[in-house]
C-alpha cells in the first residue's frame, strides 16, 4: 500500500491530505478539512485536474486579449494542448464576462468562457 | 564631405561639437553608441570638481580651476540644472588634517577661489552637524553638481541646432590620411574631412594609433557609485567625503563620497578598479560591497546621520559603474597631435574630466581656428530653448500646459512625475530617443523608486507609436536589447491594430 | 469650490470596496480617483483563479472579482475618474489630480482614504552587480506585459522570489511556452500558498532552490544568464556555490512595498515595519479624516481580506462625517508587536468610541511551530492561542473582544508576541 501525500489546492488553506492507496484503489483520506479537499485528493490520485486560465485575441476592442478561463478543471494531461487550441482562437469585440469563448475544449466536454468585459472600438471612444 | 569630424558624443565630443558651431565650418560627430552619451559621460558622479586636489601643474588642475568657471554661464545658456552645492573633505585625526593643509596649498597654487581650512566649529557653520570624531577639514565651495547627461544632451542638441550632423551607430573602424585631410571608415560608411578630433573615450588610444605615431595608451578604470532615494535629499547639502580614503582596491580614486544630485538622488562612491574590457560598465560584488562597507562604518561622521543614524539599506534605489578613460601619463592628451596636422586629441578626460571638458574644448578651438583662420559665423545659437520639466512645475504652470497640450495631463512615470507629453517630446526631438534608455536618459522616466516597473511597457508602447514600429522592435539599448516577443506565435501585429 | 463627502485614491479592489461600504453608510458624495484605464486595479491583471473564495464562496479570476466591485460601484451611481493620477493629497483634505480631459483639479473633500496599493521591489534596490541588460522584469511587469499587452516577456526564465507572485509567474510564463529553469529563494522557506508551490511548481517540474539568490548579471544587450549561489543565514553569498544558468529573462518577485509617497508628502505618518501610515482601529491615520486600507497600508495576501479591511474604513469614514469630525482620542492604547511579530495593524486603539471587537492583523518575521499566540493587556497575558505553524507568509488575525477590553480602564498597551512552546 502506497501513502500518497497530496496539497490540497481548492482555497489557499492548502491542506497536507493523506490518500492511501492499495491494490483495489484508494483506501483511505485524510487531513481535508472540507468536502472540496475529500474530493480533490479522490480525484488527484487517479484522474487530477486543473483549471485553465490565460488570454484569448480580441479584434476591435478596446484591449488586444480577453482573460479567459476553463468553467471547471480539465484533465491535467490536456492543459497544454488546451493552451495550444486557444492560440488560434480569436472573438470579436464586445466581451462580457461569461461569454463562451471555446466550446468543449480539446474534446474534454468543459467550456471556456470570457472573465473579463472588453468594448468595442468605435471611433468615439478612440480618442488618444 | 566634412571640414571636421569629432569621434564620440560625451562630454568631451559634445563640448567641442558646441565650440565649433559657432564657426562656418561642416561639423559631423560620429557616435558608435546607439544613442549620444553612452559611454563615460552617463555614469559617473555627476561632480563639479573645485580643483583643489588636481596636482599642481598638471593640464587637470588649469582646466579643471577654467572649466569650473564657466559653468554658470554655460548650464544658464543651455537650461541645465547647475548647483554649487560646495565640497567638503572632512577630517578624523591629525594625519587626516595634515592633508587638508596640503590640498589647501595645492588648492592655492591652483587659483582655486574661496578654498578655507576650517576647524570643528567652521565645519559646524556650514553644515550644522558632523559626527563627534570629525575635528575640521577643508572646504570648497567652489564645487559643485550636474547632471552629465542632461549636460551633454543639451550641448549635443544646441550643437545640432548649430548644423552640426550627428550619426549613431558608427564605429570607426580605420582612419587614413589623404591629401586634404582624413577618410574615416565606420562600421557604416566612409566619411571625408578635413580635420578630426578625437573623443573616444576609454577608445581615444585606439583611435590616435590608427593615426599617429606618439602612441598613447588608455586604461579603462572602473568606478562604481549607488544610488539612495531622493526622500534623503534633504540631509545632503555639500559634497562630502573624508581624507585620506584608503580603499582595499588600491586608491586611484578622489574618495569616497555622498553627494546630492540635481535630480534628488543622493550619490555615493566612487572606488576604483582597472578593468580589462574597455565597455564593462558591470558593477561588482566587490565594488559595491566596498561602497556599502565604507559608508557603513563611516556614516557616523557624516551630516547625515543626525537625521538618519545608520546606513540606510533599504534606500537603495539602483547601482551602476562607469569607466575612467585613465592616461598612463597620468593627465589630460589635449591638442593638435604633434606628428599628425589637422588631428586633434581630447584623451584621458578621466575625472576632472566632466568638470574640465568645456574649458578644454574652448581651448582646442580657439588655437586649431586661429592656426586654421576658421571664420566665426554670425548665425550661432548658444542659448536653447528647454521646456520646464512637468515635475519642475508648480501648479498653474502645470495647469497652463495641460489645457495647451492635453498629453500633459496623462501621467506616465508617476515615481519622477514624467508626461506623456514629454515622453513623446523625447522622441520627437532633434537626437530623438529611440530606445527606453534613452528616454529614460532626457526624461528621467523610470529613474525612480520602481525603476520602470510601471512605467517602462508604456514608456515602449509610446516608442512603437511615434516611430511606427511594433512593440517587439521597441529596444532597451539598441540592437540586440529587445524588450517583448510575439506571444502565442503571432506575427509582429502593426501597434495600431 | 464643491466639497466631496469622500474621495478615495485608488480604484482597485480596496478603493472600490471602501467606496462602496462608505455609500451604503450614508456617504453621497463619493469620488474614485484612479490613474488606470479602468477600475479593478492590480486584478485587471491577475487573470489566474483563486479570488473571492471567502468573500462570495466561489472561487474567481481576479477580473471577475474586481467586476463584482465595479458593477457594484455602478449600480450605486458613485462617481470615478480614470486615467487620473492624485500629485497631492494634504491634511485639510484638499487633493491635487491629474487627467487629460479635465487638467489639473484641486478637489475638497471631508474624508480621504488612501487604498493606492503597492509596487514591487526591483533590481537596483537588491544590489544585484553586473551588467544592466535587457530581459530583467519585476513579475508583475511581466505578468502585465503577458495578461494585457499580449506579449511574451522573454522565453528562458530564471524567477528570483517564491512568493505568490513569482510561483504565478512560473506557471504564467510555462503555459505561455516559455522555459522556466528555477525558481531562487534567499529564505529557507516559500512565503507563498502552499498550494501555488503544487500548481505552479510540482505540476510544471520547475525546481525550487532555497537559500539561493543571484549573485551577478551577465549580458551586455540582453541577458545572457545569471549566475545563482547559496547564501548563508547573513544573506552573503557562500564561496563556490556559484552555478550559471543560460536564460533570457530574469523576473524578480522579492517584495511589494506600499506606495506611500503621497502620506508621505503630506506628512502622515508611517509605520517603518509595515511602510504603511500608522491607524487606529478606524483605520484613521494620524490626520484626520485620512483613512488608508489595502495593501497600501500592509501587503495582503488574500484579496478577501482587503476588502473587508477596506468595507472598515469605508464605514468608518461615513461615521467620521456624521460625527462632524469629532474622534474621541481622549484615550489611546498602543498596539505593538514583538518577540517574532514582525508588525501589526492597526497600531492604534481608541477604546472609548469603539463598541465592537477589535481585529488585530498581523505577520511574524519568520517560521516557528508549535508555537503561541500570546496577547498582553499592558503586562497581563490575557490570551495564549497555540498554533501548529505560523509563517510569515501568512497574515495572522487576532479578535479581541469589547468586553475583554472594556474589563481594563487602565490599559495602556497591547503586546502580541510569539512564544515559543
Amino acid at each position: 500500500m502506497e501513502i500518497r501525500y497530496i496539497t490540497c489546492i481548492c482555497c489557499p488553506f492548502g491542506c497536507q491530505i493523506e490518500v492511501a492507496v492499495g491494490s483495489g484503489g484508494i483506501q483511505s483520506i485524510s487531513g481535508y478539512t472540507c468536502n472540496r479537499g475529500l474530493n480533490f485528493a479522490a480525484n488527484e490520485v487517479n484522474h487530477p485536474e486543473r483549471m485553465v486560465t490565460t488570454t484569448v485575441r480580441v479584434i476591435g476592442g478596446m484591449q488586444p486579449q480577453v482573460s479567459v478561463k476553463t468553467r471547471k478543471g480539465i484533465p491535467k494531461s490536456e492543459v497544454f494542448r488546451c493552451m495550444e487550441e486557444l492560440k488560434s482562437v480569436e472573438v470579436h469585440a464586445p466581451v462580457r464576462i461569461g461569454d463562451l469563448i471555446r466550446e468543449n475544449i480539446c474534446g474534454t466536454g468543459i467550456d471556456v468562457i470570457a472573465t473579463k468585459d472588453v468594448q468595442q472600438i468605435n471611433f468615439q471612444n478612440f480618442s488618444d | 564631405m566634412y571640414d571636421a569630424i569629432i569621434i564620440g558624443s560625451g562630454i568631451s565630443g559634445a563640448s567641442l561639437a558646441y565650440e565649433l558651431a559657432a564657426y562656418k565650418l561642416r561639423i559631423a560627430v560620429i557616435e558608435k553608441g546607439s544613442d549620444i552619451c553612452s559611454g563615460t559621460s552617463r555614469g559617473n558622479s555627476a561632480t563639479v570638481h573645485s580643483g583643489h586636489d588636481a596636482a599642481y601643474g598638471t593640464q587637470k588642475a588649469l582646466y579643471n580651476v577654467m572649466g569650473n568657471a564657466m559653468f554658470d554661464q554655460l548650464c544658464s545658456d543651455l537650461k541645465v540644472p547647475f548647483i554649487r552645492n560646495g565640497t567638503i573633505l572632512f577630517a578624523i585625526n591629525e594625519a587626516d588634517m595634515e592633508e587638508v593643509r596640503r590640498l589647501k596649498h595645492n588648492a592655492d597654487k591652483n587659483h582655486v577661489p574661496g578654498v578655507e581650512v576650517l576647524d570643528r566649529d567652521g565645519l559646524l557653520r556650514i553644515e550644522h552637524y558632523f559626527g563627534p570624531d570629525v575635528i575640521g577639514g577643508l572646504y570648497a565651495p567652489t564645487g559643485g553638481i550636474v547632471c552629465p547627461y542632461t549636460l551633454v544632451i543639451a550641448l549635443c542638441e544646441q550643437a545640432h541646432r548649430n548644423h552640426v550632423d550627428f550619426f549613431l551607430n558608427n564605429k570607426v573602424m580605420c582612419i587614413q590620411k589623404n591629401a586634404t585631410g582624413f577618410f574615416v571608415t565606420t562600421n557604416k560608411t566612409v566619411f571625408q574631412t578635413r580635420f578630426l578630433f578625437n573623443c573616444a573615450g576609454t577608445h581615444a588610444d585606439e583611435i590616435n594609433n590608427m593615426v599617429s605615431s606618439n602612441k598613447i595608451t588608455i586604461l579603462p578604470r572602473k568606478g562604481e557609485h549607488i544610488l539612495l532615494d531622493k526622500k534623503l535629499a534633504p540631509y545632503v547639502r555639500a559634497t562630502i567625503s573624508q581624507t585620506p580614503v584608503n580603499l582595499p582596491s588600491g586608491g586611484h580614486t578622489k574618495g569616497m563620497g555622498i553627494m546630492p544630485s540635481v535630480d534628488k538622488t543622493i550619490i555615493l562612491g566612487c572606488d576604483a578598479h582597472d578593468v580589462t574590457d574597455k565597455d564593462d560598465t558591470a558593477t561588482t560584488a566587490i565594488g559595491l560591497d566596498e561602497i556599502t562597507s565604507y559608508f557603513e562604518k563611516n556614516w557616523r561622521h557624516l551630516p547625515i546621520s543626525e537625521k538618519i543614524p545608520k546606513f540606510p539599506h533599504n534606500r537603495i534605489i539602483n547601482a551602476f559603474g562607469g569607466l575612467r578613460p585613465h592616461s598612463t601619463t597620468d593627465d589630460f592628451i589635449i591638442g593638435e597631435s604633434e606628428d599628425v596636422a589637422g588631428f586633434f586629441n581630447m584623451a584621458g578626460i578621466e575625472s576632472p574630466g566632466l568638470t574640465a571638458a568645456p574649458a578644454i574644448a574652448k581651448k582646442i578651438v580657439q588655437d586649431a581656428a586661429e592656426k586654421y583662420h576658421f571664420e566665426k559665423t554670425d548665425v550661432f545659437i548658444p542659448t536653447r530653448d528647454h521646456v520646464k520639466p512637468f515635475r519642475d512645475m508648480n501648479d498653474e504652470e502645470r495647469r497652463q500646459a495641460v489645457m495647451e497640450n492635453k498629453e500633459y495631463g496623462d501621467i506616465v512615470c508617476r515615481c519622477e512625475m514624467v508626461t506623456k507629453a514629454e515622453i513623446k517630446a523625447a522622441i520627437h526631438a532633434p537626437l530623438g530617443a529611440t530606445n527606453v534608455n534613452a528616454v529614460k536618459m532626457r526624461t528621467r522616466a523610470g529613474m525612480g523608486r520602481c525603476q520602470g516597473g510601471f512605467c517602462s511597457p508604456v514608456v515602449a508602447k509610446i516608442l512603437a507609436e511615434e516611430l511606427s514600429i511594433d512593440l517587439t522592435e521597441v529596444t532597451q539599448s539598441g540592437e540586440g536589447s529587445n524588450i517583448f516577443f510575439p506571444k502565442n506565435g503571432n506575427q509582429a501585429k502593426r501597434n495600431s491594430q | 469650490m464643491k466639497t466631496y463627502d469622500l474621495i478615495v485614491i485608488g480604484g482597485g479592489p480596496a478603493g472600490m470596496a471602501a467606496a462602496i461600504s462608505a455609500r451604503e453608510n450614508g456617504c453621497e458624495d463619493v469620488l474614485i480617483l484612479e490613474r488606470g484605464s479602468s477600475l479593478g486595479g492590480i486584478l485587471n491583471q491577475c487573470i489566474h483563479n483563486g479570488f473571492g473564495l471567502l468573500t462570495f464562496h466561489e472561487e474567481l479570476t481576479g477580473p471577475e472579482y474586481a467586476a463584482r466591485y465595479a458593477e457594484k460601484i455602478c449600480a450605486l451611481n458613485i462617481d470615478y475618474q480614470l486615467n487620473t493620477t492624485v500629485i497631492r493629497i494634504d491634511r485639510e483634505k484638499k487633493v491635487t489630480a491629474i487627467n487629460a480631459d479635465k487638467g489639473l483639479q484641486i478637489l475638497q473633500s471631508k474624508t480621504i482614504i488612501l487604498a493606492m496599493g503597492c509596487r514591487e521591489r526591483p533590481r537596483g534596490a537588491l544590489n544585484i552587480p553586473g551588467s544592466r541588460p535587457a530581459g530583467i522584469f519585476s513579475a508583475g511587469t511581466a505578468q502585465r506585459i503577458i495578461n494585457i499587452d499580449g506579449y511574451m516577456p522573454g522565453h528562458n526564465v530564471v524567477i528570483l522570489g517564491s512568493g505568490d507572485i513569482g510561483l504565478i509567474m512560473a506557471r504564467r510564463m510555462t503555459l505561455e511556452g516559455a522555459k522556466v529553469k528555477v525558481v531562487a529563494e534567499l529564505m529557507p522557506y516559500s512565503s507563498g500558498l502552499k498550494r501555488n508551490i503544487v500548481q505552479c511548481l510540482d505540476d510544471f517540474g520547475i525546481p525550487l532552490k532555497f537559500r539561493t539568490s543571484v549573485v551577478k548579471i551577465h549580458g551586455d544587450k540582453r541577458l545572457t544568464g545569471v549566475t545563482l549561489a547559496r547564501m548563508d543565514d547573513r544573506n552573503k553569498p557562500i564561496p563556490d556555490t556559484e552555478e550559471f544558468y543560460e536564460c533570457d529573462t530574469l523576473l524578480l518577485s522579492v517584495g511589494l512595498i506600499p506606495e506611500n509617497e503621497l502620506s508621505d508628502e503630506a506628512g502622515i505618518p508611517l509605520d517603518p515595519s509595515t511602510c504603511g501610515p500608522v491607524v487606529n482601529n478606524d483605520f484613521e491615520t494620524e490626520a484626520e479624516g485620512i483613512f488608508a486600507c489595502g495593501n497600501v497600508l500592509h501587503v495582503h495576501d488574500l484579496v478577501d481580506f482587503v476588502s473587508q479591511e477596506a468595507a472598515s474604513a469605508g464605514k468608518n469614514a461615513a461615521c467620521y462625517i456624521r460625527r462632524n469630525g469629532l474622534s474621541n482620542k481622549e484615550r489611546t492604547v498602543r498596539l505593538f508587536g514583538s518577540d517574532g511579530v514582525r508588525y501589526i495593524v492597526p497600531q492604534i486603539l481608541n477604546p472609548d468610541r469603539k463598541d465592537e471587537d477589535l481585529t488585530v492583523r498581523f505577520r511574524v518575521g519568520e517560521v516557528y511551530q508549535n508555537a503561541f499566540i500570546s496577547v498582553f493587556f499592558n503586562d497581563q497575558c490575557i490570551l495564549r492561542r497555540k498554533k501548529p505553524i505560523v509563517t510569515p507568509g501568512e497574515m495572522e488575525l487576532i479578535k479581541l473582544r469589547k468586553e475583554q477590553i472594556n474589563q481594563f480602564p487602565d490599559l495602556k498597551s497591547i503586546t502580541i508576541k510569539i512564544e515559543k512552546g
